[in-house]
């Protein structure tokens, strides 16, 4: 497992290099944006992660909920990937903000995605708030499980509900059957996924193993709390 | 014998601290259990326990024969736990207040008055709103709560404080009904008043449970 | 279940009825909120009829809560803690209950600010029989929302700095909707249709979240 993950690490730190060497170095300005374009190299990518991140955080809730499956393992899995979400979220907020601004004049602009996506950066703010929040540890996983589950049903409903109020934002460059982009921009935006996702998954992680070592650490302070209750009442029993 | 309450080996934390530590208790049906123990022991926490209301980190406690935490809705229609404070709606009137704890098991609003006549509270003291009852009429008025339930389990935790020596009285024979009538009763006390009737003493000293003193019925 | 849940629904009416304390607090603080917009916004330029539906929708979710935080404060806060976990009520009418009490004491907030609307904003509200569902849906959703979040106890400090941050943005595409919908009810937008379809969808889904969820959540609090 280890050793998989060192695997990963390296394979995050080299595809990052080729990545910053493509979008910097290799790829020629663009005709209209000039060099803002290369914002295209991290900006979508960024989208991308946070999308995966808090859906990974809504299985993991989901799987926590189900009886059968029910495990702080997936509370964990829950936390670890709705805060390295709400960090991808927020530098996608900041490089969509950043290209906006040379490109379309604006700092931002209320159209579907970013509205939808700045709403799912503040429902995850408070699912990390909600998840400080005192109680014993299964009944604050549920709690935040459901949260989860309920922050979640609302992004398609404001989604849908923005995009019917107004729409702006750069029609879905990819999914279309002929891409405007094409060549090494290709390549390198594609390339710029797999980068961050790597680096998404090595985080990820870490923060989850981070948590885990925490909770495994109150979990042998509390069993050694008990151990010397015990050791107390063999002796309180033994003095009488 | 059924079992009416069946702890084992149960381990409870409350703030990091271990309270119970392997605690056990066996209560038959039928039976009444005055549980004694120094304030802190861990009194309240066991009836806590039983009631559902605390989680055990490690331990069963089945009530009836069902899981506590896995069945605690149907089988909180089937006993009634009285806290150290009672529960009531401030701005309802404590006739109010047994009216509704009636109703929410399906049971006739008329049944509210008796039971507050038979616990000493009259027509125009239970006309009163909760928040300006006094101690004592509002534990009186949770009693009520308890016979318009008409539980077969009861769980009593200290049900003599606040309450004069008529009051006192009172719950004892309260208690002592209740056992003629077959409930199963399980009460923390720190005082005697429970001795002659009890089936079971048991203590709750160092986060288990001990048999006090057990006597024969 | 129903008969369950009209108790519960009871219960909290009679309560707030007796204690008057959104009577006292809500509503005043919804209609100073109107008059603070019009401060902030000058009424005698064209801007404040423009704004009306969603100053008017605002005015309504910052009241709502309040009286969401009220209607959890009875249960946990004075002496009732535990009655309806320890009555043997199911938690799903206990929901609905708690949900219907809270749509009820909104609605009564809204016919008053409506009236507030018309009278300071100047907004003609002719029309006004379109409002009647915007204003139903709407109340349902902020309801079943606000009831499944104000459950979110844990320690009661938590609840008064948690309810904002995580009700508000969950509850924002109503506000976006409500008040599109409004705009198109006294004439000055489009699309009614549509916009009441987010909302219904919008109730829908919460009030069926909230039945299924609150069983767990009643037992945590």
């Amino acid at each position: 497992m280890k050793l998989l993950v060192r695997i990963l690490g390296a394979a995050t730190i080299v595809s990052l290099t080729v990545l910053v060497g493509f979008a910097l170095f290799v790829v020629p300005p663009d005709v209209i944006q000039g060099e803002y374009a290369r914002l295209i190299y991290v900006h979508p990518a960024t989208a991308w992660v946070t999308y995966t991140a808090f859906g990974i955080c809504a299985a993991a809730s989901a799987l926590n909920l189900i009886p059968r499956t029910r495990s702080m393992f997936w509370d964990t899995l829950a936390g670890a990937a709705a805060e390295v979400g709400v960090v991808f979220c927020g530098l996608a907020l900041i490089t969509g903000a950043i290209w906006g601004r040379p490109v379309w004049g604006v700092w931002w602009t209320w159209d579907a995605r970013l509205t939808s996506t700045a709403l799912l950066f503040t429902l995850f703010v408070g699912y990390l708030a909600l998840r400080r929040s005192s109680g014993p540890d299964e009944k604050r996983a549920r709690r935040s499980a459901i949260a989860a589950l309920i922050a979640i049903i609302d992004v398609p409903i404001v989604h849908f509900s923005v995009e019917w109020w107004r729409t702006l934002h750069q029609g879905r460059t990819l999914l279309r059957p002929d891409p405007t982009i094409e060549g090494v921009q290709l390549f390198t935006m594609l390339w710029s996924f797999l980068a961050l996702s790597l680096l998404f998954a090595w985080i990820l992680v870490h923060r989850f193993r981070v948590e885990r070592l925490q909770r495994q650490m109150e979990t042998a302070e509390l069993d050694r709390a008990i151990i010397l209750r015990r050791k107390e009442i063999k002796r309180a029993g033994v003095m009488q | 014998m059924i079992l009416a309450v069946n702890l084992r080996s149960a381990i409870c934390v409350i703030n990091d601290y271990p309270v119970l530590v392997d605690a056990d208790l066996a209560v038959g049906e039928g039976e009444l259990v005055a549980v004694g123990g120094s304030n802190g022991a861990g009194k309240t926490t066991l009836l806590r326990v039983i009631a559902g209301l605390t989680s055990l980190r490690s331990g069963s406690c089945e009530v009836f024969g069902l899981d506590v935490g896995a069945n605690a809705r149907i089988l909180r229609r089937r006993f009634t736990y009285l806290g150290h404070t009672p529960s009531l709606y401030d701005e309802l009137t404590l006739l109010e207040n047994v009216q509704l704890a009636a109703q929410c098991l399906g049971k006739s609003v008329e049944s509210a008055e008796p039971a507050l006549a038979r616990v000493g509270l009259h027509s125009r003291e239970s006309r009163v709103p909760a928040k300006q009852a006094s101690s004592g009429q509002r534990r009186r008025a949770s009693l009520a709560v308890m016979l318009v339930r008409d539980s077969a389990l009861w769980l009593l935790d200290e049900p003599l404080a606040g309450l004069d020596s008529e009051g006192k009285s009172l719950v004892v024979d309260l208690v002592e009904e209740a056992r003629s009538q077959a409930r199963t009763v399980i009460l923390t006390t720190h005082e005697d008043l429970f001795s002659g009737i009890v089936d079971k003493e048991v203590e709750v000293r160092n986060g288990i449970v001990e048999q006090a003193v057990l006597r024969v019925s | 279940m129903f008969r369950e849940a009209m108790l519960v629904m009871r219960k909290d009416l009679l309560i707030e009825r007796r204690s008057l304390a959104s009577t006292a607090h809500v509503i005043p603080f919804a209609l100073v909120m109107l008059v603070l917009f019009a401060f902030a916004l000058d009424p005698d330029r064209a801007t404040l009829d423009k704004a009306a539906p969603g100053l008017f929708w605002i005015a309504v979710l910052l009241s709502a809560l309040m009286a969401i935080q009220r209607s959890f404060a009875i249960e946990s806060g004075g002496s009732a803690f535990e009655f309806l976990k320890m009555s043997g009520l199911g938690p799903t009418a206990v929901f609905l209950g708690k949900a219907a009490a809270l749509g009820v004491q909104l609605l009564v907030l809204e016919c008053i600010l409506l009236a507030g609307v018309v009278v300071l904003y100047n907004v003609d509200v002719s029309a006004a029989v379109d409002m009647i569902p915007v204003c139903l849906l709407t109340t349902a959703g902020i309801a079943a929302v606000g009831t499944i979040y104000g459950s979110f106890s844990g320690a009661i400090s938590a609840r008064e700095a948690l309810l904002p941050l995580m009700f508000l943005p969950v509850i924002a595409p109503v506000l976006l909707a409500a008040t599109r919908a409004s705009e198109a009810a006294i004439g000055i937008g489009l699309d009614y249709g549509v916009w009441v379809q987010v909302l219904a969808v919008f109730a829908v889904v919460y009030l069926a979240a909230g039945s299924v969820a609150f069983g767990p959540l009643m037992e945590d609090a």
